[in-house]
């Protein structure tokens, strides 16, 4: 199976979206006050999350569809639980979350998913 | 997979019915006891009020609690795994322990008890949610097993970041999100026996 699927390289752009998104949230947000660091360290954590996902959708990708799936879950979780302890502005919480719920919806159509259980 | 309903979904709407009484329950309560404000007083306060809203939420405790306990019942008797069985057993508690939330208000005693009660509910709730999160995870059923996950993301959120009474408030609302769609899983992935 050496044709990557179109969905794929959609998920992959996604996961990279989401990772250019986190990084301009990151800029957008920060200020100079000491307690801003956690808020940019935060954002960076999802960040990294976002292209670890996007790395998985390459012909090299080591992840299967389960475990894109529960990186994305992770994801999301972790973009509700900043958001709502105020450490995540409201719109790029959703933002992100939008992202990463339709990274999800690529990984579960059927012809993604036997894609993904090449591995 | 949907080709005979059997008697596991009839134990599924009891969860569905338990989400239904519980916030019928709180409204009505809340309704009648003004003083009563979202964000800023727990819950257990209602079952102290001096209106008729204590009564509400004494008797809306116990029969939740009793639709929990047969809801658990129902995932114990027609677990698919030990993630579902252990899952239902640790609902059974927290129906049990949501009844004597009700029976055992915060006037009692120095409400100590009460808290014990209520807390010890709480930790059953979040046993079932994780072992209900692992069961799902291994039928493949990854979405519903990520719901409970998020949820639970976002009620530490919620203690982080608000007072007792807000992150309570929150935290109740999406415990009855999680078991309606717990249940939902229950009736959509019933298989034929």
């Amino acid at each position: 199976m050496t044709e990557i699927p179109k969905k794929i390289s959609v998920g992959c752009g996604l996961g990279l979206i989401g990772g250019v998104a986190s990084i301009i949230c990151l800029a957008v947000f920060y200020t100079s006050e000491p307690d801003t660091l956690l808020n940019m360290a935060l954002y960076m954590l999802i960040a990294c999350l976002f292209f670890g996902i996007a790395g998985a959708f390459t012909k090299t990708g080591q992840w299967g569809w389960r475990m894109i799936t529960f990186m994305a879950l992770l994801t999301i979780g972790l973009i509700a639980m900043f958001t709502v302890c105020k450490y995540f502005d409201v719109y790029a919480g959703i933002i992100l979350a939008a992202i990463t719920l339709l990274i999800i919806a690529v990984v579960s159509f059927p012809s993604s998913k036997k894609w993904l259980s090449r591995i | 997979m949907n080709d005979t309903k059997t008697h596991n979904v009839a134990f599924a709407w009891f969860g569905i019915f338990a989400v239904a009484v519980f916030a019928i329950t709180w409204i009505c309560a809340a309704a009648l006891d003004p003083t009563w404000v979202f964000g800023k007083d727990i819950i257990s306060k209602l079952g102290i009020s001096n209106t008729d809203a204590s009564l509400y939420f004494k008797y809306g405790c116990v029969l939740t609690g009793a639709f929990a306990i047969i809801f658990g019942i129902g995932n114990t008797l027609y677990a698919k795994n030990a993630g579902h069985a252990s899952g239902g057993i640790f609902m059974i508690m927290a129906g049990l322990f949501l009844a004597l939330v009700g029976i055992i208000t915060m006037d009692i005693g120095n409400g100590d008890l009460h808290k014990f009660v209520a807390i010890t509910m709480a930790i059953f709730i979040l046993c079932a949610a994780i072992s209900f999160a692992a069961g799902n995870w291994y039928e493949h059923h990854e979405l519903y097993a990520g719901v409970p996950i998020i949820i639970i993301c976002m009620i530490i959120g919620l203690g982080i970041g608000y007072n007792n009474a807000t992150a309570e408030g929150w935290a109740v609302i999406l415990a009855l999100l999680w078991i309606c769609i717990e249940s939902i899983r229950m009736i959509a992935t019933t298989e034929k026996d």
